[in-house]
């Protein structure tokens, strides 16, 4: 075994470890500790593959059937960290209901069970280079996280988890025709053997594949992976589970799955792109979808109430303006990349804050959740900057990465994308900073008794807000080498400047 | 084309009639099964003289998963469950097999002006791929039993099995092997699913599934 291949296993070990113990008769509590030790150790996991990465393009284990790139490091790195958090906040939220007795020792282990599996199974998704790999670890990613939505046995919940199930699982048959697809349109082109369906196979033969039929298995993965992703029109599955899954679940699949999704997108786009000689067809495609979701988000927010749902139908608008950024292509993709990490922050902060006032007030009715920054500083504050920060305000990062797009589609003269995108975050912009001040700042004629909040949520809550505002004002020097080198491996061959929507 | 390929093709066309007319549970989770069992053998009919260990094992698989495994499943979700039929589909039955007509019709018109060539060597396997996945779909957004609609997930996924089968597709086993399981599991989750909508709701009708709007 080589050592590159080692730090790919290596970071199956956590989540691998976790399942196991969670398989032991452990108290919840022991079993939610022991998520907050394995999200650790996937950091550090991640930390050693990604110096790994330092100095190689690419490393690859189990005979080429994994690889990890940077783009994949730098998802992977998400991950880790995401989980990690929510482990970590996980032990707070359901402090409660382990005191009442609402969740108890059994369940506790199914929940550590489902949520390592989870983990692998992301981690499988970044690590594939078989394509049907890829579309395995997807699909099996959608099986394990349907039962994570049904922790507490609501009937709403058994709702949310049956729409989701269906929804994801037809859309991601969808995405197994174009895998069937990219196969076909590799005939010509591979060079055989047991490597011929490898991305890096793929890759390095992408101008001979049949173009019409990479452009058809291109819009097959678009809607496939897009359904999982949430991109709109095949985002309807999205709010229900994000409402309906416990907010560490929510704060995952918001914060890491749908990025996931539209990872599987980002390898199918230098293919089609390559083999149709770099026309930005493709990209024109996820342009479309991504300004289609941005409008959708834009009609939904303002009438939410529930304040999960409203996060919720936020990723949906977030996803849209990845796939706006990668659509523009160049200084966009870098864009898309960084939104990627910052939205990811972001929405994790809201769901665990919105989260923890559900808790405290015991509704999700955002009428109902008045003056939270009193109830709970903590929480509150943490509620309105996350949504400050989400909604594209300065100094925050997203106002970076968004800015960023922006001007990518000025440069382009693409005056209709323009359009779109400005409206659609200027409605969001006003309609959830309502929503924001109106749950942290309004007045409640109700007395709260208010959560004591944990050193470790203080120390989760002034982390992310200075991480959000510190990135938005200073980015490393290898942080931007990073997102370059992410970008030439999205856009493998030059794309031609200008002429977009 | 030969003659086991044409029978196998118009069987499975009747067997997709039969499940959008039927309005029993347990015909349509038989009617799935009975797919399942005919798909096993599929390679071998569509790829005549075509032997290899990789053929036989995954064959082997597919039959037992897809012709007994998940039928048992469903069979077993349905026990304890008091429904027997699909009382009011969105879409009646007689109005069902009019669909199905013009989705076989559709298919085949498609499946004939796309030309034969390396990438696609058989058309009325690709016909049978899109009218399958087409009845699956229309299956789902049309029954509002659970166990319906599972079905129709099932029909949607052995078109697509059809798809993979005729473009003759050297998959590795690991993958494939990969799928099946995916396709399995998601069975199982599935059956769940509905033991637990019944136990809660007292009926496995999705109507009853609609308390989440917006």
């Amino acid at each position: 075994m080589t050592p590159s291949g080692l730090s790919i296993y290596l970071l199956f070990l956590p989540p691998l470890l976790g399942m196991l113990i969670c398989t032991l008769r452990l108290s919840a509590r022991a079993a939610l500790g022991a998520a907050v030790a394995t999200g650790v150790l996937e950091c550090l996991a991640a930390a050693q593959c990604l110096a790994a990465l330092h100095g190689n393009a690419r490393l690859f284990a189990a005979g080429g059937q994994l690889f990890v790139d940077a783009l994949s490091g730098y998802h992977l790195a998400l991950v880790a960290l995401v989980f990690c958090v929510t482990s970590i906040y996980a032990r707070g939220y359901f402090a409660a209901d382990i005191a009442t007795g609402k969740f108890r020792a059994a369940q506790a282990q199914r929940y550590g069970l489902l949520y390592h599996g989870f983990l692998a199974m992301l981690v499988l998704v970044l690590t594939a280079n078989n394509m049907g790999l890829l579309w395995i670890a997807l699909e099996a990613t959608t099986l394990v996280s349907a039962l994570l939505i049904l922790t507490d046995g609501k009937p709403a919940s058994l709702e949310a988890m049956w729409k989701y199930l269906i929804i994801c699982s037809v859309g991601i048959a969808l995405a197994f025709v174009g895998t069937l697809l990219l196969s076909v349109a590799a005939r010509g082109a591979d060079p055989g053997g047991a490597r011929a369906f490898f991305w890096t196979t793929l890759i390095d033969h992408a101008a001979q594949l049949n173009p019409g039929i990479m452009l058809a298995a291109f819009v097959f993965a678009l809607i496939g992976f897009g359904t999982k992703a949430g991109l709109a029109p095949m985002h309807t599955w999205l709010p229900d589970a994000h409402s309906q899954a416990p907010t560490p679940v929510s704060a995952v699949f918001s914060g890491v799955m749908l990025n996931c999704a539209l990872y599987g997108i980002m390898r199918y786009l230098p293919l089609t792109e390559d083999s149709l000689g770099s026309s930005m067809r493709a990209h024109h495609l996820l342009l479309v979808f991504g300004l289609v979701s941005i409008v959708v988000a834009a009609i939904f927010i303002p009438a939410q109430h529930d304040i999960k749902r409203l996060l919720a139908y936020s990723s949906v608008e977030h996803i849209g303006i990845i796939a706006v950024g990668l659509g523009l292509g160049g200084v966009g993709t870098i864009a898309a990349l960084f939104h990627t990490l910052n939205h990811s922050l972001a929405k994790t902060l809201a769901f665990f804050s919105a989260g923890r006032l559900a808790e405290t007030y015991g509704t999700h009715d955002m009428r109902l959740i008045k003056g939270a920054s009193r109830a709970s500083p903590l929480w509150g504050g943490g509620f309105l900057v996350s949504i400050l920060a989400l909604v594209g305000m300065a100094p925050f990062s997203i106002f970076m990465s968004e800015l960023l797009i922006v001007k990518t589609a000025l440069q382009a003269k693409a005056l209709i994308t323009l359009v779109i995108f400005c409206g659609g975050a200027l409605i969001v912009f006003v309609s959830a900073l309502k929503h924001a001040m109106d749950v942290s700042l309004g007045s409640s004629g109700r007395e709260i008794t208010p959560l004591r909040p944990s050193a470790s949520d203080a120390i989760m809550v002034v982390g992310f807000t200075a991480l959000l505002a510190v990135t938005g004002l200073w980015l490393p020097h290898w942080y931007l080498s990073l997102l370059d080198t992410m970008k030439n491996i999205i856009e493998h061959a030059p794309l031609p400047a200008g002429g977009l929507l | 084309m030969n003659q086991g390929q044409h029978l196998l093709v118009i069987i499975l066309v009747i067997i997709n009639f039969f499940m959008l007319s039927t309005s029993r549970l347990r015909a349509l989770i038989r009617g799935a099964g009975l797919q399942g069992l005919l798909l096993g053998i599929f390679p071998f009919v569509a790829h005549a003289g075509y032997f290899s260990g990789h053929t036989l094992i995954l064959s082997a698989l597919s039959i037992f998963i897809k012709g007994v495994a998940i039928p048992l499943l469903l069979f077993r979700a349905l026990r304890g469950v008091s429904v027997e039929r699909e009382a009011h589909p969105l879409v009646g039955y007689t109005l069902s097999i009019a669909v199905c007509i013009i989705i076989t019709a559709l298919s085949f018109y498609i499946g004939g002006i796309i030309p034969a060539s390396a990438a696609f060597p058989s058309q009325a396997m690709l016909a049978l791929s899109i009218c399958m996945a087409l009845c699956g779909f229309f299956l789902i957004i049309t029954r509002k039993q659970a166990i319906s609609q599972v079905i129709g997930y099932l029909v949607l996924e052995n078109g697509i099995y059809v798809f993979g089968v005729s473009l003759a597709v050297a998959q590795s086993l690991l993958v494939e092997m990969g799928v099946l399981l995916d396709m399995l599991v998601g069975a199982f989750i599935m059956g769940i699913v509905i033991y637990r909508i019944n136990r809660e709701f007292d009926t496995i009708s999705t109507l009853s599934l609609e308390a989440l709007k917006q």
